[in-house]
């Protein structure tokens, strides 16, 4: 009883809550309402470790069983594990590192002042003042020209640089300093390589393997597309021949050759979409949204019981 | 013919009649006494439907238990057909695939699915098959682990329930729909069941199962992705169906009355958009009152 009915009770409530939230304007109840999304993510979070688990059994016995394909199964632990490991901000511990530091020294030519850039990374890229002060004309310069650090002339007074590298994932040296005439500016940019989230590791692996992956698959949508238009359009009834009927005139409107054809094609197919389309959709989704608070309000108030097991 | 048509008409029409009245007064108070420290008056229209959705819920369940020959709900093929697809599945020997969309469980969509969820289980706790259900979010695989079981509970096979069936994929859209169409290739279901919130992953999973000549049911709310159920998949569940079918597929009078209510507020919609325009139209013509703006301010 109580396993069932306690949950109900507090679905109902958390739910009423959030809800009055929308209608009444109390400070109280956005602040619960707030605290109850927070909870919420909690669990959430707390369900990954779950979906961890789950992820292992359902491949793991697979493996050891050397069921069809299981080869891919142990790509996939791998790389979610590797994800995992990778995803770990392991340069935070024991302290954040300085992405580096400008030290002011005497030096250069006389009645001038200079920067010189001394980076630990030769490809990193340099804007002084935001870009202000240009580098061979340009707004961002490379750190290192010829193996040799790029030094610059400034003039006398208060300077910001910036040294980062093109790709995500490194520390960046953003600092200001306040050099003299006969002084130098060295800008030592360590660009420390991140962890993490935004980490270099995990953020190449996302560009250069992650991504293109996703490309390829929605890429192929192209071709199920197709592939489904083909079944669908066959004119099998009344039904069936006026949808295909539309998606002819639709296509060609939408296409620069259905001017060649017929230059009222185009004002017929926004016709089509506009009015006898748009209408359909407008019904549809008038019926969905009252089905849906529907829904809400049967969970809400404890009518339907399914998802803690039924009566 | 169920109970007297013309008293059913009667009754409906007092109804509409007295939630119009009602939520008239309602919203022109609120709308003219201006804001209060309780209510944003803003939304006192959206107020007003949720209010008369419930009543009619409560007038509904009511009026079934009184007389429940009363209710004529209409066939759904795309229900009716789960039963038949499951059968199927037991015939051939091959499991049923379930897809609970690729939406967080805070999408009322996801929820819809999983309520459904918990029917299907039970029929294939009864027909003795296999299920398999890909989640494409942790939190949905729990929940969706604890019906599926439930399901099983329910007609007795707890020792059935295989909870590894209950799968969490990956929620990354692109990569879900990887992993799922694989599922679909390996273990070739005779039953696909995709009922949720979709998006362009709906295609590749559909016509993947028809590949592998699977009989399927596919669902959702999500306008852009009907299309794609509609010419892929044997049968679909289309928008406020995907609501209804958890009502459908249970019988109990208060989930039946969720449809009837739903169908009356729909009557209400439609007077309110003859009337809006009507307003409108003469609105622009010769100037006045506009119903429209005055309902959403």
């Amino acid at each position: 009883m109580v396993k069932k009915q306690l949950p109900l009770l507090l679905g109902s409530i958390a739910g009423i809550l959030v809800v009055a939230d929308l209608f009444v304007p109390q400070g109280w109840l956005a602040a619960t309402s707030d605290r109850l999304f927070e909870w919420g993510q909690i669990l959430a979070a707390a369900a990954l470790v779950l979906g961890g688990i789950n992820l292992m059994q359902v491949n793991y016995p697979k493996i050891r069983r050397r069921e069809e394909d299981w080869p891919y199964k142990v790509v996939l632990l791998v790389s979610a594990a590797a994800m995992f490991l990778v995803g770990i901000p392991w340069h935070e511990i024991g302290g954040a590192r300085s992405p580096g530091e400008v030290v002011v020294e005497r030096g250069g030519a006389a009645g001038q002042a200079m920067l010189r850039i001394e980076a630990a990374r030769p490809d990193a890229v340099v804007k002084i003042d935001g870009g202000a002060v240009p580098i061979d004309g340009k707004m961002i310069g490379r750190a290192s020209r010829d193996g040799h650090p790029l030094e610059i002339a400034l003039a006398p007074g208060k300077h910001k640089v910036q040294v980062a590298m093109t790709a995500s994932g490194y520390g960046v040296l953003d600092a200001e300093f306040d050099v003299a005439a006969g002084q130098v500016a060295v800008a030592h940019a360590a660009l420390p390589m991140d962890w993490g989230k935004e980490g270099r590791v995990r953020t190449w692996a996302y560009d250069h393997v992650f991504s293109p992956c996703n490309a390829t698959m929605f890429a192929l949508l192209a071709f199920f597309i197709a592939s489904a238009a083909f079944r669908a359009f066959r004119a099998r009834n009344t039904e069936a021949a006026l949808l295909l009927g539309a998606a002819i005139i639709v296509l060609l409107g939408r296409a620069p050759i259905g001017t060649l054809i017929n230059r009222n094609l185009p004002d017929i197919t926004n016709w089509i979409i506009d009015w006898p389309n748009n209408a359909g959709r407008r019904a549809i989704i008038m019926g969905a949204a009252l089905g849906a608070i529907v829904t809400g309000l049967r969970v809400l108030l404890g009518m339907e019981r399914q998802h803690v097991g039924g009566e | 013919m169920r109970g007297s048509r013309q008293q059913q008409i009667t009754e409906i029409a007092i109804w509409v009649a007295g939630i119009l009245v009602v939520g008239g007064a309602v919203g022109y108070g609120v709308h003219h006494l201006g804001k209060t420290a309780w209510f944003n008056a803003d939304l006192w229209f959206s107020a007003v439907v949720v209010i008369a959705m419930a009543a009619a819920v409560f007038y509904y369940i009511r009026r079934i238990k009184r007389d429940p020959e009363t209710i004529y709900v209409r066939r759904i093929p795309g229900v009716d057909a789960i039963e038949e697809a499951v059968g199927r599945s037991t015939e051939m020997g091959r499991p049923v695939l379930y897809v609970t969309g690729v939406e967080e469980t805070q999408n009322i969509q996801t929820v819809a699915s999983l309520l459904i969820l918990g029917h299907v289980a039970e029929m294939i706790a009864e027909y003795d098959t296999d299920i398999k259900v890909a989640n494409a979010y942790p939190l949905t695989m729990v929940l969706a682990e604890e019906i599926v079981r439930q399901g099983y509970a329910n007609v007795g096979r707890s020792d059935a329930h295989r909870p590894e069936n209950v799968m969490f994929i990956t929620p990354e859209q692109f990569a879900f729909a990887a992993g799922v169409n694989g599922l679909i290739l390996r273990e070739r279901p005779a039953t696909n069941i995709f009922l949720g919130r979709f998006f362009a992953e709906s295609l590749m999973l559909a016509e993947t199962g028809y590949v592998t000549r699977a009989i399927q049911i596919g669902g959702t709310a999500e306008i852009t992705q009907l299309p794609f159920f509609v010419a892929a998949c044997d049968y679909a569940i289309l928008g406020e169906e995907l609501y209804a079918v958890s009502a459908y597929l249970s019988r109990e009078p208060q989930l039946l009355a969720q449809l009837k209510s739903t169908d009356l507020i729909k009557g209400l919609v439609i007077i309110l958009i003859v009337a809006g325009a009507l307003s409108a139209t003469f609105s622009s013509l010769f100037g006045g009152f506009d119903l429209a703006a005055w309902l959403v301010p």
